[in-house]
């Protein structure tokens, strides 16, 4: 525990969740890409306790630089409950190690929890109703119906590397956000593998244990994905692209922790990973095709190809031995719970992929010239970094000095020299850095 | 088992569908839309012309009162997201007989409501 506590916006457990943002694993770095070390994840505390927690996130809100905040927030409070080792051993992570589980920081987090979740998750009640008797025809109907709509429906976020200008840094915008789970050892979605339920536990264990590649390391799906980042030049260390996460993206990841560890979501986390298990075999096939494209022979795409053989069976095996047996035991309360999931990852699917394309498509240019608005903020060398999303189209203007600015988790920034201006449309993800001492205006955009 | 068929339709420029010779109506019930059953149980009267009083529908023909929430609790499997619905409703005897999304006058709703068509 460090520094005196700031009040946060967020109700009832403000303290704590201050309590945790502030503890040493969650201060800010001076870089845009964190360390190779699974216990830093910045925080903004100061930013965190603006958040107005008496007011969840809308769904029009996924995107919003709050919802930024509070899953990077919630991430942390999460994952503080999930062990990660560094992986050339712990002799120089010790005291980091100690940190990143203290249990006083632990204790802040498990009570801080429930209100950051209601905030950043209350909208899935409004987004996704689901009503009356439902019984196992319609059950079957819908999922069946649910999984052909997605399996047929073309993804903007492919078309969208098909058609850019800058296919690498867009792909690679979306390979950042995969890692999010594909480096995590699909850790989000496994928090059931314990517990005692019968013939269906022992279902979703052959799942994943094609996941975790039978006791076999190079053969787990979350070194294959460390594979093909390490092929496309990206670091596969977890958390190494934190600042360049969407928000609609640590949504879908956080996601499956909110309805994992609380046990009530259980029938809902099954409707949302049958969904995904069902759907993911032919978008891979499409991703591996598409890898090749971008990066020719050398990239290493066994991670798509895999799953797109594995998750023929695995949607299989979720619909018929896990979800529909779940639905005949468990009654019309769980089914309704399936079908909510089921729901639950439609909405946060389409809010990724839009949130994703925007980013993509985003090419900022600098231009020199124009308004010089009379006074801007410092942005000093090694300063703290941080993304922000921004609320309104802005116009950058840097009146001295000269700094990058950063859009995407790699590839160069975009250099702004002094008397040039550049224009960040609304919703868009955007750090600022500088190696001199620099003034950067920010003023509302008209684009 | 209930034979079912699916259907999808807009919510609220359609309130209602037609299965053959049955009706089923949507209801706005604290912000959550539920689909339910018009036919009364006991002479079969229009419950989607009925009135909601103190959480109970009282069907228009012969005044029977049945409480809401058990209607919601038994009604037609249904998802419900942004403007879209979509909903499981009994197959009709006649398997050419589809379901068919309308806008019709429904008096069934907690608070007053718009019936114009």
């Amino acid at each position: 525990m460090t520094s005196a506590p700031v009040r946060s916006g967020i109700p009832e457990t403000g303290e704590w969740t201050s309590r945790f943002a502030t503890a040493p694993p969650y201060r800010p770095v001076s870089t845009p890409t964190v360390g190779r070390t699974p216990y830093r994840r910045p925080l903004d505390a100061e930013r965190i306790a603006a958040l107005r927690g008496d007011e969840p996130l809308t769904e029009e809100r996924t995107g919003s630089d709050e919802a930024l905040l509070a899953h990077r927030l919630l991430m942390n409070i999460y994952e503080s409950d999930t062990l990660f080792l560094p992986e050339e051993g712990m002799a120089a992570r010790q005291q980091d190690f100690e940190a990143f589980y203290d249990p006083a920081t632990r204790l802040a987090a498990d009570i801080a929890k429930p209100a950051v979740e209601r905030y950043v998750f209350s909208f899935l009640d409004r987004s996704v109703q689901v009503t009356g008797a439902w019984d196992l025809e319609s059950v079957e109907a819908h999922v069946t119906a649910a999984i052909d709509e997605a399996v047929h429906a073309e993804s903007p976020v492919l078309r969208a590397i098909d058609e850019s200008a800058d296919p690498v840094r867009a792909t690679e915008t979306m390979v950042a956000q995969m890692a999010l789970d594909g480096l995590t050892e699909a850790t989000a979605m496994s928090q059931n593998l314990g517990g005692a339920y019968g013939p269906e536990q022992s279902e979703l264990f052959k799942i994943f244990v094609d996941e975790f590649g039978y006791g076999v390391f190079d053969a787990k799906h979350s070194t294959l994905f460390a594979e093909l980042c390490r092929s496309i030049g990206m670091t596969p260390t977890a958390h190494h692209y934190w600042f360049f996460y969407l928000p609609t993206w640590m949504t879908s990841n956080n996601y499956f922790y909110y309805v994992t560890r609380n046990r009530l979501g259980f029938f809902r986390y099954v409707g949302a990973m049958t969904l995904l298990e069902a759907t993911f075999a032919p978008w891979f096939a499409a991703m591996s095709r598409r890898l090749k494209a971008v990066y020719g022979d050398g990239v290493d795409t066994r991670y798509c190809d895999e799953h797109a053989h594995i998750d023929q069976h695995h949607g299989r095996m979720a619909v018929r031995d896990l979800l529909l047996p779940i639905a005949r035991k468990h009654g019309p309360a769980a089914m309704r719970e399936l079908v909510r999931g089921i729901e639950d990852t439609k909405v946060l699917g389409r809010l990724a992929d839009a949130d994703l394309v925007a980013q993509m498509t985003w090419h900022p240019v600098a231009v020199a010239g124009g308004d010089r608005p009379p006074t801007g903020a410092p942005v000093r060398p090694g300063q703290d970094f941080d993304t922000r999303v921004a609320a309104a189209d802005e116009r950058l203007t840097v009146l001295s000095g000269q700094v990058e600015l950063h859009h995407s988790p790699t590839g160069d920034p975009l250099t702004v020299p002094a008397g040039s201006s550049v224009v960040v449309p609304r919703g868009r993800l955007f750090g600022v850095r500088a190696d001199r001492d620099s003034v950067v205006a920010t003023t509302s955009s008209a684009g | 088992m209930t034979a079912r068929v699916r259907v999808e339709f807009a919510w609220p420029a359609h309130n209602a569908v037609r299965v053959g010779d049955e009706t089923y109506f949507c209801l706005e019930r604290d912000g959550v839309v539920h689909v339910l059953a018009s036919r009364c149980p006991h002479r079969g009267g229009p419950l989607h012309l009925g009135r909601v009083e103190g959480g109970r529908l009282r069907c228009p023909w012969h005044g029977n009162a049945f409480r809401l929430d058990r209607l919601c609790e038994r009604g037609v499997p249904a998802v419900r997201t942004g403007d879209r619905i979509t909903a499981y409703v009994p197959a009709a005897p006649e398997p050419e007989d589809l379901p068919i999304p309308v806008r019709q006058m429904v008096l069934a709703q907690e608070e007053p409501v718009d019936v114009g068509v």
